[in-house]
């Protein structure tokens, strides 16, 4: 990655809640369209019933407001699509299938409920029993929805049913953050108290726990070939783990308060992080330098996320503003 | 001429040659044998005192009054004249002598002889004319003899003595043209005057700062008596003050010219002095410094001996006998001659006593008010002074400077570094010249202390990029320093910048690179206690708090006492809210002697009663002794400082905690007038407009407050916030703050609670207003629904104690 790398603020949506937003996730959405014969084409060329392949972007954002927007954006526009009416007493956590299609969401008053993204239909809301769920991820094959919850259990909800399919017990404080592995291998969560748990899902039990944290674990990720896990932490600091020997790999510091939402690019070379400092830091992964810093919200940042091309990075703030970035490879 | 004496027997006269006059004695012996006329004895006399024969001419004056034959017509104007000529030869002897008793012993004869002319003729012109130099001689009688020459002047207006002597008055009460006046009233009289007369009028056009008339005057003066030493030395003045070489080496061929005349002639030999101090020659400035001093009685030019003595001494180094010998030049010196309060405040900075040295200045400043050198020193000695007035003098003494001479480093240095107390931009500002001055004209390396200070300053401006450029700069410059030139030294102060660039990596929220910087400082400075703290704090902000712990005991290994570490290990305790524990440590503080006052430490104790207060109580007994307990802290902070706002905080907490809401106001809001970066003050103004009703301003102050602070994510003030929405009937507003707080502590049971009861009153908030829509009310149902659910989880786990 190159240094002359040009960061910009690419849009700013301001007010786009009407309270504090809590939550974002990228949504893309594969369309496959057979293509019209073009009306003069010479007669001899073959007709194949090509499939012409468009992406749609989503980007979906919740907040204090109770409701869930679905954003479309299209050329450098964000056009909102859908107004998500359902949950109460805040939006904490959207969480978005493999296919882009369905998103996953929760809010304080312990709801959590499916939406269809491209129609913006409600599908089912999942019982979730007397526990207080926190923040959610999807599986990676899609038919799992996982969340935290103030006792320290993380739930596995089976999307097309909506049962409980398992229920792992970290034994430990309220699980604030978790992150299903891209490979499907493993869950982990951030508790309260800034104790690691990762569990291995196939033997549903607990593969490490990782101490380096003292403070609380609002947000981790997997880098996309599921070797390192990223968290980040209300001490302003973010480290990096070898997940399968528990090995500590890097600390990163930088941000000057709660390191409140990071996520890895796609590609895995970049991640970002948002913090209660109102700035999001882009890092390289392999000089584990911070790239560039953004201060272009005005109060702290809930939530980063970089989108499929891992070409550009939305963050949404307490600001009531939604801002997307230009991070070219 | 020849003398004649006439005899007694016959009509002959013996005739003697003034020229060639045989011994006294044969004379005397003749004139007691042949009892002349009075008036011979006289001429006698005053023909062997024209000889220089002084021994003479006073035997056969004595002897005049016994023998001389006074059976003549107006023998008495002959006995005045006798009188009156011993009378002002003695005058003249005494005005000779260096001596203070021998010139007593003079001076008294000199009376007795005009009292007893007096008794004869009282106003014979010429016996006034010497009664009045006598008076003007003696010093002390001006008016006496002004009285006496215009009494003279009365009878005959043109009277050449009685106009001089008016001049020399006039000199003295420094009317400098009338003084002049009566000169030219005198020249035009008698156009023959004598030197003396020219050598007046120079000295009057010298003060009249009519330089050319001054120089004409000596001229004329030396003219007439190429002998005149008066006018040698104010020629060669006139010369030196040309300032050029040709005048100068002139002016020395003079002074030494008037040197040979009069060798111990006191301003000649100052003034030479003062040229050999130039040439460096110290030996013959102590020499002729030292004749100077011991040739008059004049303090003035005591005072200037002793100042070339001093300067010489300190020119070679010997300071006791220079401060000896300024001081003493001080002690003669007259009000405007200042040189040697300069010279001892010198001495007194070499001794270490600023106090004093301070004062010399002050007094050299007052003379000279703008001078350069005086005001840097001044600035330089008060830059230092623990009084703030003195500071204020020393910024103002040291701008003054450099807007004189802007290229002055030093100045803009010093400059610098007294701003760096209260005016970090423009004590930034003048280092910036400072160092700019070095680059461009000295050419010299900037030194690695101002690079180092500069980047404190940008540090405590916040422009931390700007603060490690600096640093780096110092370092490397040190490093390259400790190479070529004192090693210790620059290894020792790399040390300190090391530690800078360490809590600039903090700040800059690089801990990983701070904490290596510390331990690296460590492994080489084991004792370097500061880093043992910052590791500790850096430690207990990342929650680490038995980290912390470990860090600080290790700095109680350095030093058992530091108070620092001790008030460090108490917040931790306090944190925890282990009350006991940390109480221990900062009593342990005030318990040793040398920080038996540590303020610190007292606020800390008085906040542990007052947070006890906090805790609802049932014994009414019991609060109200811990509510004195915690003022009797915060009053013993004031006593030693007034201005302490934690203090003034505090008092106003434990008043408002007994209700006395109105004077808890006052203290808060004049703790917030003296700062707005103390965020508590803000929160107990909030708390006490909640306390008076007025919700719209609480709700105001709290979320000032939690904006300039960046508290967001600070549950209790969120809850607070919400607490002054829920007074002020602003449900909705009430239940937000509560949610945002969830988001932040979703844990945190009394927060639950207080959530559960704000969606209660919501709820019923929305049920009873008849106009609520569908939706609304059905979702209000549906939080009531989890307010239930909130609540009874709460229940099983809390304690209600805690509640809004």
């Amino acid at each position: 990655m190159s240094i002359t790398t040009l960061y910009y603020l690419q849009l700013k949506k301001e007010n786009a809640h009407e309270d504090s937003i809590w939550c974002c996730a990228w949504s893309r959405i594969k369309n496959e369209k057979v293509k019209e014969p073009e009306e003069n084409a010479e007669p001899n060329e073959p007709q194949g019933d090509e499939t012409e392949v468009t992406y749609d972007d989503y980007i979906i954002t919740g907040g204090l407001d109770d409701l869930i927007k679905v954003w479309k954006l299209e050329d450098g526009k964000l056009e909102l699509k859908h107004q998500l009416e359902g949950h109460s007493l805040g939006v904490i956590s959207v969480a978005v299938s493999p296919d882009g299609k369905t998103l996953a969401s929760s809010s304080q008053d312990s709801s959590l409920i499916l939406w269809d993204i491209v129609n913006g239909e409600k599908l089912k809301t999942l019982e979730t029993g007397p526990a207080d769920i926190w923040t959610l991820d999807f599986s990676p094959d899609g038919k799992n929805v996982i969340s935290g919850t103030n006792s320290g259990k993380i739930l596995i909800l089976n999307i097309e049913n909506g049962n409980q399919e398992q229920v792992l017990d970290t034994r430990g404080r309220f699980t604030l953050s978790l992150a299903y592995s891209p490979d499907g291998k493993y869950i982990a969560s951030g508790a309260l108290d800034g104790i690691i748990n990762i569990f291995d899902v196939a033997q549903s039990k607990l593969a490490h726990t990782l101490e380096g944290h003292a403070m609380s674990i609002r947000s981790l990720c997997f880098s996309p070939d599921s070797q390192l896990l990223l968290t980040a932490s209300d001490d302003g600091q973010m480290k990096i783990y070898d997940v399968v020997h528990a090995n500590l790999a890097a600390t990163l510091s930088g941000h000057a308060s709660w390191v409140l939402s990071v996520d890895f690019s796609r590609d895995g070379k970049r991640f970002v992080s948002g913090s209660s400092d109102r700035t999001v830091r882009v890092w390289d992964l392999e000089t584990m330098q911070c790239q560039n810093v953004f201060k272009e919200h005005t109060d702290q940042v809930w939530g980063v996320k970089f989108n499929a091309d891992s070409n550009k990075i939305v963050s949404v703030s307490e600001d009531k503003s939604i801002n997307i970035y230009d991070c070219p490879l | 001429m020849s003398l004649e004496i006439p005899l007694m027997s016959t009509d002959e006269v013996i005739e003697l040659d003034p020229e060639q006059l045989p011994s006294g004695d044969e004379v005397l012996s003749i004139l007691q044998q042949e009892r002349p006329q009075l008036n011979v004895w006289i001429n006698v006399a005053l023909a062997y005192y024209k000889q220089k024969k002084i021994e003479d001419f006073l035997k056969i004056l004595e002897a005049s009054k016994t023998y001389g034959n006074l059976d003549y017509r107006d023998y008495e104007r002959d006995q005045m004249r006798a009188l009156d000529m011993a009378a002002a030869y003695y005058v003249q002897e005494a005005n000779k002598e260096k001596s203070k008793d021998k010139k007593k012993e003079l001076f008294t004869k000199a009376t007795f002889l005009y009292t007893m002319a007096d008794k004869i003729i009282m106003y014979d012109q010429n016996h006034l004319l010497g009664r009045a130099y006598f008076c003007l001689l003696e010093g002390d009688k001006m008016e006496q003899a002004d009285a006496q020459f215009n009494f003279v002047l009365n009878q005959s207006p043109n009277n050449v003595p009685s106009l001089l002597g008016k001049a020399c008055i006039a000199f003295n009460r420094k009317d400098y043209r009338g003084a002049l006046a009566f000169y030219k009233k005198a020249l035009r009289t008698n156009p023959d005057s004598p030197a003396a007369l020219r050598l007046g009028m120079g000295h009057c056009f010298m003060k009249l700062n009519n330089q050319e008339k001054a120089r004409m005057a000596f001229e004329r003066a030396l003219q007439l008596d190429p002998q005149c030493v008066g006018a040698l030395v104010g020629l060669s003045i006139l010369k030196l003050n040309l300032q050029e070489n040709e005048s100068n080496k002139m002016a020395v061929i003079m002074l030494s010219q008037a040197y040979a005349i009069d060798p111990k002639n006191p301003m000649v030999l100052n003034h030479l002095a003062n040229h050999f101090f130039f040439k460096k020659d110290y030996g013959k400035v102590l020499h002729l410094a030292m004749h100077a001093y011991h040739n008059t009685e004049n303090e003035a030019m005591r005072a200037e001996s002793c100042h070339h003595l001093a300067r010489a001494f300190h020119a070679q180094g010997d300071c006791d006998q220079a401060f000896q010998y300024y001081y003493q030049a001080t002690q003669f010196a007259p009000p405007n001659f200042v040189l040697p309060h300069y010279g001892l405040g010198q001495m007194y900075i070499y001794r270490g006593d600023t106090e004093n040295a301070a004062q010399c200045f002050e007094k050299v400043l007052k003379a000279q008010p703008g001078n350069y050198e005086t005001m840097k020193i001044l600035g330089s000695l008060y830059a230092n002074s623990p009084s703030q007035s003195k500071r204020d003098i020393a910024r103002q003494h040291l701008k003054k400077v450099t807007e004189q001479f802007p290229d002055d480093v030093e100045a803009w240095i010093e400059l610098a570094q007294i701003l760096e107390q209260n005016d970090l931009q423009g004590s930034l500002n003048a280092y910036s010249t400072a160092m700019k001055i070095l680059k461009d004209k000295v050419n010299a390396d900037i030194p690695a202390e101002i690079l180092n200070n500069v980047a404190a300053l940008h540090y405590r401006l916040g422009n931390l990029n700007e603060a490690m450029k600096y640093l780096e700069e110092a370092l490397e410059r040190e490093k390259a320093d400790a190479k070529t030139l004192d090693a210790q030294y620059y290894n020792s102060i790399a040390v300190t910048t090391m530690y800078n660039l360490a809590r600039l990596n903090e700040a800059l929220c690089i801990y990983n690179k701070a904490e290596k910087l510390y331990k690296d400082i460590l492994k080489e400075h084991p004792n370097y206690i500061d880093c043992y703290l910052r590791l500790g704090c850096m430690a207990r902000d990342k929650g680490r708090i038995y980290d912390a712990s470990d860090w600080f005991k290790e700095a109680l290994k350095v030093n058992t006492e530091h108070p620092d570490t001790w008030s460090l290990l108490g917040n931790l305790h306090l944190a925890q809210q282990e009350w006991g524990p940390g109480q221990k440590k900062f009593e342990r503080i005030l318990q040793n002697s040398a920080t038996s006052t540590d303020a610190y430490s007292l606020i800390a104790l008085g906040n542990v009663w007052l947070q006890t207060l906090h805790q609802p109580c049932r014994e009414k007994e019991r609060e109200k002794r811990h509510q004195e307990r915690a003022l009797a802290m915060y009053k013993q902070v004031l006593k030693n400082d007034p201005k302490n706002i934690w203090a003034a905080n505090g008092i106003g907490c434990v008043l408002a905690h007994k209700g006395c809401i109105n004077e808890a106001r006052d203290i808060f809001a004049q703790v917030r007038e003296a700062t707005a970066d103390f965020p508590d003050v803000w929160m107990n103004i909030a708390h006490i407009y909640v306390e008076q009703k007025q919700y719209i301003n609480a709700i105001q102050m709290y979320e000032n407050c939690i904006r300039k602070f960046r508290m967001q994510h600070d549950e209790e003030w969120l809850t607070w916030v919400a607490r002054a929405h829920g007074l002020a009937a602003r449900p909705h507003a009430a239940r937000a703050a509560l949610l945002r707080a969830r988001r932040v502590a979703p844990h945190d049971p009394a927060l639950l609670y207080n959530t559960a009861l704000a969606l209660r009153r919501l709820a019923a908030h929305v049920l009873k207003d008849e106009r609520s829509e569908l939706a609304v009310v059905l979702r209000a149902v549906h939080e009531l629904q989890v307010s239930h659910r909130y609540l009874s989880s709460a229940f099983l786990d809390f304690d209600l104690g805690n509640t809004l």
